[in-house]
């Protein structure tokens, strides 16, 4: 019965997704469903320092239905609570015992069709055993692609997170 | 300025020899060789396809160039009760090819919304934790009944034609081959629904305004198109799969628009039939945009809101002519304002015109038509003069999309009127963008299918030229080689030169890196000069023709008269990245065999070492020699330093055996600096060094990418200099893409990423501010070298 269940489900999601995504709408900027966020660790702070580059456009997206209302992200004051809150959510970051870390808001500029969100987290444990989930976006965009580069020193990472994706380890990861 | 030539004179003056003063590691370099092939100076010959007649090796249309021709009369119906669409066409197809043809290939684009595409099933899994919102709304639209349905196919006389449909594609078959030079007429009919464009998207489809009750319309890709037949694929049927658009043929339109009579209806080409579908108010208004300074309303906000309640209460049936164009669209709704202004481009006299509801307002009344006529200007100047006679760009559901003298822009205010930056720059942007699409790939006819970045990329470069000449600081998001860094160090890309369909982070990789690489190679590599000629001559050569890949690498080089193989091959053909390092500087000076000068030099180094910990603990340890002096002999006083006469003899025969040219630049005071680069990212780029000497004065050496050609990951530059040399600074004006700062000194500085440069100068809260006492923030302290 369950597995009935889950099947159903599956086969729903898969012909909602692929509806609300087929033919890519056409160039203007923002249909390109990426992000990119960029990780440094600071060893002097022990802070994991993070930018994230988003398409203004979904975040205000994401934003106004989160909030039943239109968010304009030039009023700082307003947007900022309400972005950080689905950073929250979005993105989760894990140390070697597998205990979330927390975030800390920093701040966020946008220009243009581009809105860079910056925020960190206290990891004096350092980067070994630390895993990053990056679901940005993923329940409004099935196409949604986010891309994650770190940078420690003279070692570099790339991620990529599609929808289904989950932790995945900031160093190593494993060759697929 | 040009790299100098005086280490020459090092290999000649074979008396001179170097006196090493301080070097660290001299690496053992390895350059292309058997074991190491590394050679991306390699020519690109082997790679484009050999020129023939048709395309010549200078990138040019060949004497034997031709291509197919389609002419189109079109009758359409818009019905606005079930938002459906009903034609009839009749095509004159042109065979202008040498091949003789039994079956024709049309495109059915809409068939990409029937149930069964292949869009829908080569869709890959999504992701199952989270649910997304659009999945009730989708599973509507599962029921969508979209896709063409094909009512009658048939010859000129009106007896059917076999064809077969093939998804996004029909063939069909000619009773008699169409043989070289000959025409041929045959007619669809066809039907289909439109697809409301808020919920599922596409480049074309409808809006409803629950509000009001009312739709608006933007319809493209709505009649069967002819594909193109060309030289390069024969029929090109790549199907339609959404992301790469279209491949077409140009010819002459006459379509005929049937719509509620209420509509208002913008469309491809010139209105025929003014007198019967525009009011005597509309067209003494047109009359008078014709002389306008400033857009004039033919519709105005008022009219277009009391529009909204009206119901119609007939049909009404525009007709457009448009000449030499590769495809037609048309918008229409009742809920259009209206605005236009003619517009001298070079002496053709264009109709710039904008339609939008009032949702548009205020930010489309005082931005889109300028935008249009901004983008006219600009495009002009660097390709060929406008040559359609409007240029119409339209509000709708459609985010961005282009169609010839036509095209549809999202960016609206907020329902209060007000709009943030993002909206305001979004629209001017977006209109500059489709507007330039009219130049490609509207008339330099490049095909979209197989290669997104031949039109995208030009016109994103030409957006961002067209951005900067809007407004001082135009935040342009794409063209300055820094914004594209990111992308470019990122693992998950694939190069330039992959079809359009197969593309990963499509908006970087077809958009924003080609037109980098273009603002790069106009900056840094050819300079502007040559960079325009060899633009323009592109545009010329392709206008109203359909250009391939290699006929624009081939032109841009045949023009400028510069080899950009390693150029295209390393931006189009790689995904290298541009990171080039200063690993290491290292200066040599010269022996003068001076004795008055050397043992001086050699005395001041002895003295500039430092004294070591038992040194300075023995100081005050009173020795032996001191306690008897009749210990000393003359090693206790013997200056190794001091010069002899017999020095100073010798000195003076060693010069009587040099020539003249020789003793001038033995005392010259010549610095001999070696900067040891590695090429790190792998993209081969020009070297662009700063030096800043010791005296305050700076100097900028450009060196063109051919220092990499016998290396690829490593080179040695001399510089010889009479000053001395205080840092050196690597790409000090961000020109070429160098995604790490770090590498790009000499010496090391630290470089901030974006997040500390945000972090350190975020705004604080002023309030907190006026309370806080003056004091040192301990964080700044001491301050790191700023990214230049």
């Amino acid at each position: 019965m369950s597995f009935y269940r889950q099947a159903f489900t599956l086969s729903l999601l898969l012909i909602a997704c692929a509806a609300t995504s087929a033919p890519r709408s056409a160039m203007a900027a923002h249909t390109f469903h990426t992000s990119l966020m960029s990780i440094e660790y600071n060893h002097q702070e022990q802070l994991l320092e993070i930018s994230l580059e988003v398409y203004a456009h979904d975040l205000e997206t994401i934003l106004a239905k989160r909030a039943g209302k239109s968010v304009r992200l030039d009023k700082a004051t307003d947007a900022e609570p309400l972005i950080f809150a689905y950073l929250q959510e979005a993105v989760t970051i894990q140390n070697g015992a597998g205990e979330t870390k927390p975030l800390a808001w920093v701040g966020m500029e946008t220009q243009t069709d581009r809105t860079w969100l910056y925020f960190e987290s206290k990891l004096p444990e350092g980067l070994n055993g630390v895993q990053l989930r990056n679901r940005l976006f993923f329940e409004l965009l099935a196409d949604q692609i986010n891309l994650v580069h770190l940078k420690d020193r003279d070692t570099k990472t790339d991620l990529i997170f599609k929808p289904g994706d989950t932790f995945k380890p900031l160093l190593d990861p494993p060759k697929s | 300025m040009p790299v100098r030539k005086e280490h020459i004179t090092l290999q000649s003056t074979r008396l001179l020899s170097l006196l090493f003063i301080l070097a660290c590691c001299a690496t053992a370099a390895f350059a292309q060789s058997k074991t190491h092939p590394s050679d991306k100076f390699r020519q690109l010959d082997e790679t484009l396809p050999t020129p023939n007649e048709q395309r010549i090796a200078s990138g040019a249309p060949g004497r034997s160039y031709w291509q197919q021709r389609a002419d189109y009369s079109i009758d359409v119906e818009l019905d606005d009760v079930n938002q459906r669409i009903t034609g009839s066409e009749v095509v004159t197809y042109h065979n202008n090819s040498p091949d003789t043809l039994s079956y024709l290939w049309l495109q059915l684009d809409q068939n990409i919304w029937s149930k069964d595409s292949d869009t829908y099933k080569t869709q890959t899994a999504p992701g199952f934790e989270r649910l997304p919102f659009g999945a009730v709304e989708s599973l509507v639209n599962r029921n969508f009944d979209g896709g063409y349905k094909i009512t009658a196919v048939r010859d000129a006389k009106g007896v059917a034609l076999a064809y077969t449909i093939v998804k996004t594609m029909m063939r069909v078959d000619l009773k008699a081959p169409l043989l070289p030079g000959q025409s041929v007429a045959f007619g669809v009919d066809w039907n289909y629904n439109i697809n409301d464009q808020r919920k599922i998207g596409g480049r074309t489809g409808y809006e409803f305004f629950p509000k009001d009750g009312n739709y608006l319309y933007e319809i493209a890709q709505w009649f069967p198109r002819m594909a193109a037949y060309n030289d390069v694929n024969g029929w090109q049927h790549k199907q339609f799969l959404g992301a790469g658009e279209f491949t077409l043929e140009f010819g002459d339109y006459r379509v005929r628009i049937t719509a509620p009579d209420d509509h208002i209806v913008a469309a491809t080409g010139v209105l025929q039939n003014a007198q019967q579908v525009l009011t005597a108010a509309q067209r003494q208004r047109l009359e008078q945009s014709r002389t306008a300074k400033e857009p004039v309303l033919i519709v105005t906000q008022a009219e277009a809101t009391a529009n909204e309640t009206h119901k119609p209460t007939g049909k009404k049936t525009w007709v457009f002519a448009a000449d030499n164009v590769r495809d037609f669209a048309f918008a229409s709704s009742r809920k259009f304002i209206w605005d236009a202004q003619l517009h001298d481009v070079n002496g053709n006299r264009v109709m710039a015109m904008s339609y939008y509801p009032k949702e548009g307002n205020p930010l489309w009344g005082q931005y889109s038509t300028h935008a249009i006529m901004h983008t006219l200007n600009v495009y002009s100047r660097y390709t060929f003069t406008f040559p359609y006679p409007t240029a119409i760009s339209v509000n709708g559901p459609v985010g961005g999309m282009e169609y010839p003298m036509i095209c549809f822009n999202g960016p609206r205010p907020e329902a209060d009127g007000t709009y943030g930056p993002g909206a305001k720059y979004g629209l001017i942007s977006v209109v500059i963008h489709e507007v330039g699409h009219n130049f490609f790939p509207m008339i330099v006819n490049s095909d979209e299918r197989q290669w997104t970045w031949m039109d995208e990329g030009l016109n994103t470069f030409l957006q961002y030229l067209s951005e900067q000449e809007w407004e001082r600081n135009y935040p342009s998001s794409r063209g300055e080689p820094k914004n594209i860094t990111a992308y470019m160090q990122n693992e998950n890309q694939v190069p330039i030169m992959t079809q359009s369909d197969s593309l990963l982070q499509f908006g970087n990789n077809a958009y924003g890196k080609p037109a980098t690489a273009l603002n790069i190679l106009r900056e840094t590599v050819l300079g502007r000069e040559l960079f325009d000629y060899a633009f323009k001559e592109y545009a010329r050569r392709w206008k109203f023709k359909r250009p391939m890949p290699a006929d624009f690498f081939r032109t841009m080089e045949d023009a400028s008269g510069i080899d950009l193989d390693w150029f295209w091959r390393g931006w189009f053909y790689t995904t290298d990245h541009t990171d080039i390092s200063i690993e290491n500087v290292r200066l040599y000076t010269l022996d003068t065999h001076d004795p008055d000068i050397e043992k001086e030099a050699a005395r001041r180094e002895s003295a500039a070492q430092p004294e070591t910990l038992s040194q300075q603990r023995n100081q005050s340890i009173t020795k032996r020699v001191e306690q008897f002096p009749s210990l000393n002999d003359f090693y206790n006083t013997y200056d190794q330093y001091k010069v002899t006469e017999r020095e100073r003899a010798e000195f003076q025969q060693y010069l009587q055996t040099l020539t003249e040219k020789e003793r001038a630049l033995l005392t010259s005071g010549m610095n001999f600096y070696v900067v040891d680069l590695k090429n790190v990212g792998g993209l081969v780029m020009p070297v662009i060094l700063q030096l800043d000497y010791m005296d305050g004065t700076t100097e900028e050496l450009r060196i063109p990418a051919e220092i990499w050609r016998y290396n690829n990951t490593e080179v040695s530059k001399l510089i010889v200099t009479k000053k001395e040399i205080k840092s050196i600074t690597l790409d000090p004006h961000l020109e070429t893409a160098d995604v790490d700062l770090a590498n790009n000194n000499f010496p090391r500085r630290p470089i901030r990423s974006r997040f500390q440069i945000f972090k350190d100068q975020r705004p604080r809260n002023p309030m907190q501010e006026l309370e806080r006492k003056p004091q040192p923030d301990p964080q700044t302290q001491p301050t790191p070298a700023r990214q230049p």
